[in-house]
């Protein structure tokens, strides 16, 4: 193989991957308004060989990790130098760059930050499970944007010291961290957030909004506990006895 | 995403409108005043910029530590006659700001410099007008940039209702006038297209948030929620009894959709919530009613 074949193939390998992200990501969108459940539709596209059972088709909040948003810079930097067409390659961004603030607008449309005094909860604020990188983190980028309202934060390895906000709080527990509290955001998907009991989530939160893209809870367990559920793929799911 | 050059919020020494006799520009100024901002109105007979030596007596009128509104237009503008009035007025508040700069500059456009397919629309989606009303705010946009080193902000609301609306476009404000009269709400088509609409105290609002936090960039004016028309006409049926009509006609075009994705403005204001449009149509409906 020549030496460009190679450059370019490790960068084709990263854009298939966020073709099938952003597939994923853009169909996920429209389940939510349409009253699909993204998460029935990805195992019937599995079955079919061309996609195959190992495709990228969890949805996510925008395309994560450094290396694909780098090689996507990489395919557009060459396209612009030499003259060939990479608008899908910037349609990609276009679209990470928008589901990257699903939890903000999901956040603003549960109504919660219409109270001034809001009390927020946040579980996780690594990048992804199992480290303590916060490089690209989608809990810290959120953070960001609620300056205006209390935090309580718990991460299993990440200090609260990693945050950078006028009034965020560490909590001892995932627990601790829904004690009181208006929303629960749940921004990484660390297993031992899978714990937290449905209802001793509603006996520990003030308010009913549960809002965990990555689906790491137990969403009709939520409901049936008296709280609103938000999810990527799916529409709201509302508290049982609201229904 | 909007710079905000105040993060703290400050009101501005002195904020000048220019078009302050129009619907968005009248509101913004009693907003103004209402936050007991200094807000100096300039409707066109006190400043005609179509005329020659508007440039000069603009120029006269600013101060350095002033916060400028741009509203003034012929709007909408269909021909190309307006298109280039519309031009010649921004020239000349360009060359005004070009001899008197101030420190903060607000251009009040329109999403219609945004491509028609543009969905959902964001800050960065594609300028790329379809009509000349549309590529008028798309050059005097630039126009001003191009005029003024201060920080300078681009508003660019979306469909704008309100009780003193001079346009009665099709939407909320025909609608509401068409009930009130007990006159049916006559539909293109069967009302299917879905937009966005924007109460003008909200808009007037926002340009005061920009003005206190003196921002730089584009902001667009939009709640996030699209309604298709027909929901709209029901929304003002609803206002008013006995309820009037609301009626389909024979489809002439094909059917179009506006969203938009309002992410920037939940960074820009955190605090700011935009009228639900059933509250927003109601609550123009009683003004009406009162002033009546």
């Amino acid at each position: 193989m020549r030496f460009e074949s190679a450059e370019l193939a490790k960068i084709s390998i990263n854009c298939c991957l966020v073709a099938s992200v952003s597939v994923a990501n853009t169909l996920a969108e429209l389940a939510e308004r349409v009253g699909a459940d993204w998460s029935e539709i990805a195992p019937a596209l599995k079955l079919d060989r061309r996609i195959g059972q190992h495709a990228y088709l969890t949805p996510g909040l925008g395309i994560a990790g450094g290396n694909l948003e780098r090689d996507l810079a990489a395919v557009l930097r060459m396209a612009g130098e030499v003259g060939s067409d990479a608008g899908v390659i910037a349609a990609f961004r276009r679209n990470s760059a928008h589901r990257a603030d699903w939890a903000l607008r999901t956040l603003h449309a549960s109504g919660v930050t219409a109270k001034a005094d809001a009390v927020l909860g946040v579980l996780g604020l690594a990048y992804k499970e199992n480290t303590h990188s916060t490089r690209n983190s989608p809990a810290l980028a959120l953070i960001r944007h609620l300056a205006l309202w209390r935090l309580k934060v718990h991460d299993p390895v990440v200090p609260a010291s990693a945050v950078a906000h006028p009034a965020a709080t560490a909590a001892a527990s995932p627990l601790a961290a829904a004690e009181g509290v208006d929303a629960l955001l749940v921004m990484t998907p660390w297993p031992q957030f899978r714990d937290l009991a449905p209802t001793a989530l509603a006996r520990a939160m003030a308010g009913r909004t549960v809002i965990d893209p990555y689906r790491v809870l137990d969403g009709a367990g939520i409901t049936a506990a008296g709280l609103d559920y938000f999810t990527l793929g799916v529409p709201p799911r509302r508290a049982a006895h609201h229904a | 995403m909007l710079d905000h050059r105040n993060p703290t919020p400050k009101p501005p020494s002195r904020a000048v409108v220019i078009g302050a006799g129009g619907f968005v520009g009248g509101a913004i100024l009693r907003k103004l005043r209402a936050d007991g901002i200094d807000a100096v109105s300039l409707t066109r007979r006190e400043l005609d910029l179509t005329v020659e030596g508007a440039a000069e007596q603009l120029a006269a009128m600013l101060r350095p530590d002033d916060s400028v509104v741009v509203v003034s237009a012929v709007a909408p503008a269909k021909t190309i006659a307006q298109l280039m009035l519309n031009l010649r007025m921004v020239e000349a508040a360009c060359a005004a700001l070009a001899k008197s700069p101030v420190v903060h500059l607000v251009y009040i456009s329109s999403d219609a410099v945004y491509a028609d397919d543009a969905n959902p629309v964001t800050e960065r989606s594609c300028c790329q007008p379809s009509s000349l009303h549309g590529m008028m705010h798309a050059a005097r946009e630039l126009m001003l940039k191009s005029a003024t080193k201060a920080p300078y902000a681009v508003l660019r609301p979306t469909l704008i209702y309100g009780a003193a609306d001079p346009h009665n476009g099709y939407g909320p404000n025909r609608f509401r006038r068409q009930a009130a009269k007990g006159e049916p709400i006559v539909l293109f088509g069967e009302g299917e297209e879905r937009r966005d609409h924007v109460l003008i105290d909200d808009v007037a609002q926002i340009a005061a948030l920009m003005l206190a936090h003196r921002s730089a960039g584009a902001l667009n004016v939009a709640t996030g929620q699209s309604f298709s028309f027909r929901q709209v006409a029901e929304m003002a049926a609803a206002e008013y009894s006995p309820r009037v009509p609301i009626q389909g006609t024979k489809r002439q075009n094909p059917v179009t959709h506006r969203h938009f994705d309002t992410a920037d403005c939940l960074k820009a204001f955190p605090q700011f919530g935009y009228t639900p449009l059933a509250d927003g149509i109601k609550r123009v409906c009683a003004e009406t009613r009162e002033a009546r």
